[in-house]
């Protein structure tokens, strides 16, 4: 098996969650956070299908390569954030 | 093996009209092995639907192993997909009133197989999901893990190029996961391809190559290994 689930509280934006995993004397360190991205200003409330995709591929693109998107997050109806979960790769 | 050309489907209703996919450009290798993830309702699974030929796209265009197929009538995607594409889905989906052989057996009674040919065939697709013990039962006696093993066994039994699996572990606890992943692993390994729709990272850390879909549209690519052509 090599799925861990760790229930813990909500993470805010920009927070890491760190994992330390031992098995026998190996030690793997785990790094995930979550990131919120504004899909629009906050006085424009419905952005259009195109100009979100786009936004939303330009951030990606753009984010610390360092960090790996690993999925991203179901958000609230009418929502104007997304939420992306990361890990970390080294 | 797969491509796609602006790929759209809409669907509507008196009121509303939904874009589920928009515009999707894809392309899939023999071989290969790849997930398609993103949050519920981004199209994941009005794109497998497509791919697998269970529907039809509104616009754009879908070759499958060199055929232009997007406006196939019914009967002849019914006909290519026989033989051709096998279907795992979250839910089974296997026959309740039939036993798990003959569960099995359905698709090659479907294609004409004859009786010896398809008892070969069953028997050793049965032993390879290690599933023959349970072949006179019927599905509700066993349990979600041993159900999904037989509904990988009816998808492969007519050596198809490509599986389609819709969130294949959806039902199931880790244990059992873990083991329907293997069994997609080893499928692959043996040169069948795999697009699998999944909300598990850890189920779409096997596949060669991760695809994010959003609100209809692939956002981005993450290529994580080399495909082995066998």
């Amino acid at each position: 098996m090599k799925e861990v689930c760790l229930p813990f509280t909500d993470l805010k934006d920009n927070e890491i969650a760190e994992v330390e995993i031992r098995i026998s004397e190996r030690k793997r360190v785990l790094k995930y956070r979550i990131e919120s991205f504004a899909l629009a200003p906050p006085e424009k409330k419905k952005p259009g299908t195109n100009e979100k995709i786009n936004l939303l591929r330009e951030m990606i693109k753009a984010y610390d390569p360092d960090w790996e998107l690993i999925q991203i997050l179901d958000s609230n109806e009418g929502s104007n954030y997304v939420q992306l979960l990361y890990r970390y790769k080294k | 093996m797969l491509r796609t050309e602006e790929l759209t489907k809409v669907f509507r209703s008196d009121e509303v009209e939904t874009i589920a996919l928009n515009r999707v450009n894809l392309a899939v290798e023999q071989g290969e092995y790849v997930a398609v993830m993103g949050p519920s309702g981004c199209g994941k699974t009005t794109l497998l639907n497509i791919l697998g030929l269970l529907d039809i796209p509104t616009n754009g265009k879908y070759w499958f192993d060199g055929q232009e197929v997007s406006q196939l009538s019914e009967v002849k995607r019914t006909r290519l997909r026989r033989g051709q594409i096998g279907f795992v889905f979250q839910s089974f989906n296997l026959i309740d009133e039939l036993t798990i052989y003959h569960n099995v057996e359905l698709p090659l009674l479907y294609m004409g197989v004859s009786a010896s040919e398809r008892r070969k065939r069953v028997s050793k697709v049965l032993e390879q999901v290690k599933i023959t013990h349970r072949r006179k039962n019927f599905p509700q006696q066993l349990s979600g893990g041993q159900q999904q093993r037989v509904a990988i066994a009816r998808a492969v039994i007519s050596n198809p190029k490509i599986i389609f699996a819709d969130e294949p572990t959806g039902n199931l606890d880790s244990v059992n996961g873990e083991e329907i992943m293997n069994l997609l692993s080893q499928l692959n390994s043996d040169g069948t391809t795999i697009v699998m729709v999944t909300h598990s990272p850890a189920d779409a850390d096997k596949a060669h190559r991760i695809i994010q879909l959003f609100d209809g549209h692939i956002v981005t690519e993450n290529i994580r290994k080399a495909v082995k052509i066998s």
